[in-house]
């Protein structure tokens, strides 16, 4: 079970998939497989306290059997309620359909995507999309039920990278606009200011959210194992640069790890999730970083 | 920056340091696109590294090309100059001409070793100087009659050859030719490197005959010095000055005795006196000559005839600086070669202490009188005077005790010739003596035997008719068998006077009995009065004239082919005039004349050191052999040659390097000896003083010691190979460990 599980994850074996609806399938299933009862509950209705009727109060929240008790009028205060929102902002900017192997980052983020968009409408949360560049360039708003899933799959499908990034400036103007306070899951390569990141993410945070940064990078960005001798064609219009990667290699990956290092500081400083995926590696991480706030939220807390 | 190269050719090599740079250019061309979405960090890390993988690639280019430039100049092998300013790191390669005397006044023995010796031993003191690591060379020169290169490149080699040279040549030393032998490398040297660095060291006894010789030498920049008495070689001369033209020095080392003129005696000469004839006793003079500066008394002489028969010894007081003769008495019981053996006691120097001589004893010449007009008195027959001369008993005794009959003499009448009666190869001369016209067949039997090697002599009278004559016998362009052109008779009243003979050939051997000025008369003042005017041809050699208006010739002789043909112009017997009549004149005229006719001409027996041994046999030279004085045997290389029918030579062109007694021997066919003489110059070991030397040309330097002491030292020029080989070597290191270095540290991430 736990290999069939494995492998649903491996992107090897989604990149065979037709249809990001099956690979949704697959991923869940593969992820929940194994567990005895779905994490995931319904909506919650957990039972707070009694207070005495006043005129207004639902009717169906009286307690009757309290009143057939002690002839008294109460009403049940429940916790608030966790229909839970999960917006899915996927950065699809010229960046991100690097590829180094057969999928681009792209393509896994959308994977990842329409995996949880299929997890959370699944367990009768609202999901919803936005697919940005340095802006916002496709919007699903959140709801729920199958058809809901249908249109962030059918929105996944049809994109494709291009444009210029702006993750930080794009964050931040969605703040603003996600009216729903829930759990925001960016899938991105944040190849961006690091301030304007910032930026964005405590806007999100401000703004109520539980923002999880999903840093999607290829393997071979992050090794920069390249011996020949290379003419790098900045994609986004970002320069030409002719190198030897052998001499820049050590620079290089100390950038990116400075950068990346940067990135986690400043989501650890304000208490987010920050997961780097490779491409390359299972899709589990992101997954299950997401249950874990689902988790969390349910029983009205937070991570 | 370098004065030249040894390979100059390959210099250009050094273009080839521009490779690594191409390859580096043409790489640069290669850069694989690869689009790339982090590109904010690889600009960062560009800008970061840029100027240090700039200087690690500019470092490991420039490593790359330093190391083939310098390859390229490790072999085109460049020089430095002693004015250049990296001399001090050149090495002083030596380069260095060893001339070794080796003539043969060298095997003097100057108390335990001799003079050559000596000399081998300084050789080899100089040669291990050398050091054929450094790449020094030597050139080895046995310096004799002419020079011969013995090695001419690592002194190790030099070295092993020394030791093959077991003595001193039995030959002169000519100082011109192994000079020019050195100029000649020297040139060369120049040529290729711009200037001749050469040191040259001449190693020799100093012998005065060998660096002075014919007057009026001419070097203009010659000092004057104290010695200018000594006159300089001209060929010798020139040579010095073309080392001089290439400021070079000649290091002479005097390796010779300690006095300045070392006694010694020698053999100078060993001849007989007076012709050599066939039987009786033979005169044989041996001059021992003093070439110290004491006299010597009681020397005594020996001589061996035939290598068994030893003449009782003679003893004679030399003068100091002159010589003496002692004359023997010699018998040869037999024609043919023999050989004169002289000696005397041996002293410091041995080899000019002994001489050979090879002494030819002619055969008895067989003279065919072919009678042209016979009669029964003497006076009257046409050969009865001749023959009486040349067979004076008839044949019955032999003239002398214990000799030879110079002739044997037959008279045939023409037509025993005519009619093959009798076979011309038992004869060496035939005279027809007024003989009358010649069948075709006869004058062609006679052409053929006067090739192979026969003497044809023609006398005339009244039967010869010069138009039959000169159709037979004589062609306008010269090729016929008769020497001149018969024309009309010339005569005389015996009472109106005389012909007489004006003028002859004193020098000719026929003739040379009239030269003494007490003889010359019987010739020039016998009477003749009848004579044949002719017109000789172009070839031939008018050896007598009369006196007559047109100096009409008397006696003229011509060589035709091997042999030789006469006509005397008058008749031989008293009708046309008084010579026969005259025993005084006619003896040794007929004796002299006909003993030269008969005489083959052959190559010499007696020659000096280095000559070539050439050998005539009459029958053809199966396995020849050569038989040294030191009885070493080597086989003759060669085929052996045709001079004629029935008469071959064989040639030994290098046999005769040492003074002695050699023989060719053959199967089937007698010995043929040959005495190989020394130059008597050698045995005068009277030396040049160091100021004599130092006159007679400006580059001769004397010294026993190193060149160090000239206050001019010779240029040196130096090679720097292997400093740039290690600095190759270290470039390639560098190269190697630096690019090892960058890989590892761009790998270690």
């Amino acid at each position: 079970m736990a290999d069939i599980a494995s492998s649903s994850l491996d992107p090897k074996v989604l990149d065979r998939l037709e249809g990001l609806e099956l690979v949704a399938r697959t991923v869940v299933e593969g992820m929940l497989s194994g567990r005895h009862r779905s994490p995931l509950r319904g909506s919650s209705a957990e039972f707070a306290q009694h207070r005495q009727y006043v005129a207004g109060d639902e009717l169906r929240r009286l307690d009757w059997k309290v009143y057939a008790r002690n002839d008294r009028l109460v009403v049940k205060e429940m916790f608030e309620e966790t229909t839970l929102s999960c917006h899915l902002l996927v950065d699809a900017s010229e960046s991100m359909a690097f590829r180094s192997g057969r999928w681009s980052k792209f393509d896994y983020a959308r994977w990842c995507a329409a995996a949880l968009a299929h997890l959370v409408i699944g367990a009768r949360d609202t999901a919803g999309l936005v697919l940005f560049d340095d802006r916002e360039r496709v919007k699903v708003p959140p709801a729920s039920g199958a058809p809901q899933e249908a249109a962030i799959l059918g929105a996944l499908e049809k994109a494709s990278p291009t444009g210029p990034t702006g993750v930080g400036a794009v964050l931040k103007w969605l703040s603003g606009r996600l009216r729903r306070r829930g759990i925001v899951v960016v899938f991105s390569d944040f190849f961006d200011d690091i301030e304007s990141v910032a930026e964005g993410l405590r806007a999100l945070v401000h703004g109520g959210h539980e923002p999880i940064v999903v840093q999607v990078i290829d393997p071979l960005e992050l090794s920069f194992d390249l011996t020949q001798l290379a003419r790098f064609d900045g994609l986004e219009n970002a320069g030409q640069l002719k190198v030897d990667p052998r001499s820049i290699r050590a620079a290089y990956l100390e950038e990116l790890a400075r950068h990346n290092q940067q990135l986690a500081r400043v989501a650890s400083g304000m208490g987010i999730d920050w997961i780097q995926m490779n491409t390359a590696d299972s899709l589990e991480p992101a997954l299950s970083s997401y249950l874990a706030h689902r988790s969390a939220r349910s029983r009205g807390g937070r991570i | 920056m370098f004065d030249g190269f040894v390979n100059p050719a390959l210099a250009a090599g050094v273009a080839l340091a521009s490779v690594p740079l191409i390859i580096h250019l043409l790489n640069r061309q290669r850069y694989k696109p690869m689009p790339w979405a982090a590109m904010r960090f690889v600009q960062a890390a560009y800008k970061k590294t840029r100027r240090r993988a700039n200087l690690e690639n500019l470092l490991l280019l420039l490593l790359r090309m330093l190391a083939v430039a310098l390859l390229a100049l490790v072999v085109s092998r460049p020089f430095l100059g002693d004015q250049s300013p990296l001399a001090q790191l050149a090495q002083a390669r030596r380069d260095l001409v060893l001339v070794l005397d080796t003539s043969a006044s060298t095997g003097y023995r100057d108390g335990v070793r001799s003079v050559h010796e000596a000399m081998l031993e300084r050789a080899r003191e100089l040669l291990l100087e050398l050091d054929g690591g450094r790449d020094d060379r030597v050139r080895l020169i046995a310096a004799g009659a002419s020079p011969r290169l013995l090695s001419w490149r690592r002194p190790e080699e030099a070295l092993s050859l020394l030791n093959s040279l077991a003595g001193p040549d039995d030959e002169p030393l000519d100082l011109a030719l192994a000079f020019g032998e050195v100029a000649r490398l020297a040139e060369e040297d120049a040529a290729q490197q711009g200037a001749s660095t050469l040191e040259i060291r001449l190693l020799t006894d100093l012998q005065r005959g060998s660096f002075e010789a014919l007057p009026a030498g001419a070097d203009s920049a010659a000092k004057a010095g104290p010695n200018a008495g000594v006159q300089r070689a001209p060929a010798v001369v020139e040579q010095l000055d073309r080392l001089a033209a290439l400021e070079l020095k000649v290091w002479v080392e005097d390796l010779g005795p300690a006095e300045p003129t070392p006694p010694n005696l020698s053999i100078s000469a060993l001849e007989p006196l007076g012709e050599v004839l066939g039987g009786g006793a033979l005169e044989v003079a041996v001059e021992v000559r003093n070439h110290g500066l004491t006299s010597k008394s009681g020397v005594r002489v020996w001589l061996t005839l035939d290598e068994d028969q030893r003449l009782p010894f003679r003893t004679l007081d030399v003068p100091a600086r002159g010589s003496a003769r002692a004359v023997f008495s010699a018998n040869f019981a037999s024609a043919g070669p023999h050989v004169l053996r002289a000696r005397i006691d041996a002293d410091r120097l041995a080899v000019d202490d002994t001489r050979v001589r090879i002494v030819d004893v002619p055969a008895t010449a067989r003279v065919l009188l072919v009678n042209g007009d016979s009669a029964a008195e003497i006076e009257r027959d046409e050969v009865g005077y001749l023959h009486s001369v040349l067979d004076p008993l008839g044949g019955d005794e032999v003239l002398g005790a214990g000799g030879l009959p110079p002739f044997t003499a037959r008279t045939v009448a023409p037509h025993e010739l005519s009619g093959g009666e009798v076979d011309l190869s038992e004869f060496d001369v035939v005279l027809l003596a007024n003989v009358d016209a010649l069948s075709a067949p006869l004058a062609e039997k006679l052409e053929q035997w006067t090739a192979a090697g026969g003497a044809l002599v023609f006398t005339l009278g009244r039967q010869v008719e010069p138009t039959a004559f000169n159709l037979r016998l004589h062609k306008p362009d010269g090729t016929g068998l008769a020497p001149l052109e018969l024309l009309s008779r010339t005569q005389i009243a015996r009472r109106d006077g005389y012909f007489r003979v004006r003028s002859f050939e004193a020098t000719h051997p026929a003739l040379a009995f009239f030269a003494d000025e007490r003889w010359k008369p019987l010739l020039t003042e016998s009477p003749t009065y009848e004579f044949f005017q002719s017109r000789p041809d172009p070839n031939a050699r008018v050896l007598a004239q009369f006196d007559d208006d047109a100096a009409s010739a008397l006696l003229v002789e011509k060589r035709y082919d091997r042999g030789k043909v006469f006509v005397w112009t008058t008749s031989i017997d008293a009708e046309w005039s008084r010579i026969a009549e005259s025993p005084n004149t006619f003896v040794p005229l007929v004796h002299e004349w006909l003993r030269y006719a008969a005489r083959s001409e052959r190559p010499p027996r007696n020659v000096d050191v280095g000559a070539p041994l050439i050998a005539q046999v009459r029958a053809f030279p199966r396995n020849a052999t050569l038989l040294s004085p030191d009885d070493t045997r080597r086989a003759v290389e060669g085929e052996p040659r045709s001079e004629g029918p029935g008469v071959w030579s064989v040639s030994v062109l290098d046999g005769s390097r040492r003074a002695g007694l050699y023989r060719l021997t053959f199967d089937g066919a007698q010995d043929e000896p040959f005495a190989v003489g020394l130059d008597p110059r050698e045995s005068d070991l009277d030396r040049l003083s160091v100021n004599e030397l130092t006159s007679l040309h400006r580059t001769l330097v004397a010294t026993r010691d190193t060149p160090a002491d000239d206050d001019a030292p010779a240029p040196t020029q130096g090679e720097v190979w292997r400093l740039l080989a290690w600095l190759c070597l270290i470039a390639l290191c560098l190269e190697t460990l630096w690019a090892a270095w960058v890989g590892r540290t761009r790998r270690l991430v």
